[in-house]
């Protein structure tokens, strides 16, 4: 099944869904009447959120998979692409270019998770393509699978292209 | 209380470090993975996860932890008695998965400890701690290399993990790459891009987060000092981030809170208003809101001559003016100090803060072009040649005492008098300032000061040099008194002829013992002296009778 949205594009393999979208509302600054209002200053930018998984995906999650992760079982993986505002690409923590699309085990670590889950293990890796400043996130169910799993996830990424904004 | 959570090493050797960064991973390679190197997985977050691995079904364990969470995880203080909505929050536990709250950890400081800095931030919508509006969650990660270790915060109701969660958000110092664990997290209801100007706008939401908290949070939301902070620019203005929670003063009366650049103070009546700089350290000396200054009504302000700023308190003002100095003008001098025109008058601006005189009975300031005293209720300025004057004659301890009345005019379109607690100052302008005390001063005001016929004083009392007397010279004659007489005034040909023909009060004739008569019967006029009268012939002469 293929997705496109906002310059990204991906073709999911079997038995893969996805989500690629932008957050509209409601926004930040919103705040109590006639907090804020006078001071003009810059408001929060939403960029595109991109959502990949071999289970099913939750309606209400995080942009960080917040309530998807909770519900993955051992088998299960979670590819998330972030994206920043473009004062953020090739900056020293972007300065990677190109997706990610071969990832390893070694890369991998209980600790690197938004919230840590026992059993589960996520790789964070930032980097700039097209011009424009990711963070591709991969959560894995059960760490001790990652052999068995990595290579779909390494195939969906695989598939996935982001264009010049 | 906090839980340390010794590294494995009787069972696993130290992992050497794992250098990832040439893939993009940025994770801090001598500390790759916290949690995989230590016992915390056992201890904590494994007890729960036990349930996994003894065949547990995901759904039951997750059922059971929303039970668990429940039953245990709502705050026990909600925030009724604290500013905003009052709501429940959300209590945390080691092993919930999520790092603990920066003011659990930092002393009660909601913003990151050192060795950390502003990696990242999320938001959650409609937080009732922001006042429904969005709630914004900085995390505040190791810096490399990691100083500290995966362990348990240990606080009450935010039991949750510090140094433990490889993650970054991203948005904030990209241009540092290399970042340890989150050891904290800041809540807070400024927008990060405000709180730290490193961060960038790009918005992460997690709403499940929406009600975490910790005892040590308060509410955000359009409290009077919030507002104020963020019509100041918040974290990117000059009072940069808080360095902790806003709290209620110990006088039960108003609030503040402490930012890097200053502080903000609040009241019901006064309002917040921004203290800082050397204001603020102004303010601090002078015990802030628990001194006599008490609350600032103003935010620091330029003075229209451009040369000093200052702020204004519910008991004074406070001046900075550089190098010139800094300092308070506290209730009742400001009082006194604005009526005569402020640094705008003539005692312009202060030169000292209040001061306690020598004999402890006032309490006085110097300005540049004077003095005020405060003596009970009793509050006097005191400028210009007369200041110079009574200070050349030993201040408040010499003759004249202190003043009791301000300079004023003496009502003849000429010259100014001031009345002292033992005399009076008079002063015009082609004559200066001369003060007058005692038997002369008494005998001066008896005929008409200065607008009887001696008119203005041209020297103060002045010894005569016989160890009794004392005379002083005026416009139109002179003023004689001793020990044993009264002041008695000479004047015209009647002074020339006891000056000049009879040797003064040192001469034959000794001191005055009456004023000149008024003109009589007999043709002539009479003035007595120690050692005889003086005659004024009609003629214009005068002679000795007797």
């Amino acid at each position: 099944m293929k997705l496109e949205s906002h310059g990204i594009e991906t073709d999911l393999p079997p038995g893969w869904e996805g989500r690629i979208g932008v957050r509209t509302q409601p926004t930040a600054d919103t705040r109590a009447a006639g907090e804020v209002s006078a001071i003009g200053a810059a408001r929060e930018v939403p960029h595109p959120i991109v959502h990949l998984a071999n289970f099913a995906l939750p309606e209400q999650r995080g942009d960080f998979g917040s309530g998807a992760v909770d519900l993955m079982g051992a088998e299960d993986v979670l590819v998330v692409l972030f994206e920043y505002g473009p004062e953020c690409a090739d900056t020293a923590l972007f300065k990677r270019r190109g997706i990610p699309k071969n990832l390893t085990p070694s890369m991998f670590s209980s600790s690197a998770l938004q919230r840590t889950l026992p059993g589960q293990a996520g790789c964070q890796i930032f980097f700039t393509e097209a011009g424009r400043a990711f963070c591709s996130y991969t959560v894995l169910g059960r760490q001790a699978n990652a052999l068995r799993v990595l290579p779909q996830a390494n195939d969906t990424l695989s598939r996935t292209r982001i264009a010049p904004r | 209380m906090t839980v340390t959570l010794p590294r494995r090493a009787a069972r696993r050797a130290e992992a050497p470090p794992v250098d990832l960064a040439e893939h993009g991973i940025h994770r801090d390679p001598v500390n790759h993975d916290p949690l995989g190197s230590a016992t915390f997985s056992q201890r904590l977050v494994q007890r729960a996860a036990g349930l996994f691995n003894k065949g547990t079904t995901r759904r039951s364990f997750l059922t059971r932890t929303a039970v668990l969470g429940s039953a245990l995880a709502v705050g026990p203080i909600d925030f009724i008695l604290k500013p905003g909505s009052a709501y429940a929050y959300t209590c945390g536990t080691c092993s919930d998965g999520w790092t603990a709250f920066c003011c659990t950890i930092n002393s009660g400081r909601n913003s990151c400890p050192p060795n950390s800095f502003v990696a990242g931030w999320w938001k959650a919508d409609n937080a009732a701690y922001c006042c429904g509006a969005a709630r914004y969650i900085i995390d505040c990660n190791a810096t490399c290399p990691t100083q500290c270790s995966c362990r348990c915060a240990g606080g009450s109701c935010d039991g949750r993990r510090t140094c433990c969660n490889q993650f970054r958000y991203g948005q904030c110092h990209t241009e540092i790459a290399c970042y340890g664990p989150v050891v904290c997290r800041v809540a807070t209801c400024t927008p990060p891009w405000r709180y730290d100007p490193s961060c960038t706008t790009s918005s992460a939401t997690d709403n499940k987060t929406v009600n975490h908290g910790a005892p040590c949070l308060t509410t955000d939301c359009g409290t009077p000092i919030s507002k104020k902070y963020d019509a100041l620019g918040g974290a990117s203005g000059f009072l940069g981030a808080p360095t902790a929670a806003e709290r209620a003063n110990s006088d039960k009366r108003g609030r503040m809170r402490t930012y890097q650049g200053g502080n903000i103070y609040w009241t019901s009546s006064t309002g917040a208003h921004e203290v800082h700089g050397a204001l603020l350290t102004e303010f601090g000396k002078q015990a802030t809101v628990n001194g006599v200054l008490k609350y600032p009504t103003s935010d620091t302000r330029t003075s229209s001559d451009k040369k000093s700023k200052y702020n204004n308190f519910e008991g004074g003002r406070i001046y900075y003016r550089g190098a010139a100095g800094t300092f308070t003008v506290p209730k009742p001098h400001f009082t006194k100090h604005e009526a005569l025109g402020g640094i705008h008058g003539f005692l312009g601006y202060p030169k000292s803060n209040v001061l306690t005189s020598k004999d402890q009975k006032s309490r006085y300031q110097n300005y540049v072009g004077g003095r005020i005293y405060v003596q009970g209720s009793r509050v006097v300025e005191i400028h210009g040649a007369v200041f110079t004057k009574h200070e050349a004659t030993g201040g408040v301890a010499g003759p004249l005492g202190y003043p009791i009345s301000d300079l004023s005019s003496a009502g003849d379109n000429r010259g100014k008098g001031q009345w002292f607690e033992k005399g009076f100052i008079w002063y015009t302008a082609t004559l200066g300032a001369h003060g007058l005390w005692g038997k002369i001063n008494d005998r001066h005001l008896a005929n008409g000061n200065v607008r009887g016929y001696l008119r203005y004083p041209t020297s103060e009392p002045t010894p005569v040099g016989d160890g009794r007397g004392t005379y002083a010279t005026f416009e139109r004659g002179n003023i004689y008194a001793s020990t044993t007489t009264d002041g008695f005034q000479v004047h015209g040909a009647v002074l020339t002829a006891y000056l000049n023909t009879y040797g003064g009060p040192q001469g034959s004739l000794g001191y005055p013992l009456s004023e000149l008569d008024p003109a009589g019967t007999s043709g002539g006029r009479f003035q007595r002296f120690e050692g005889g009268r003086l005659r004024y012939n009609s003629n214009g002469t005068v002679t000795l009778v007797s």
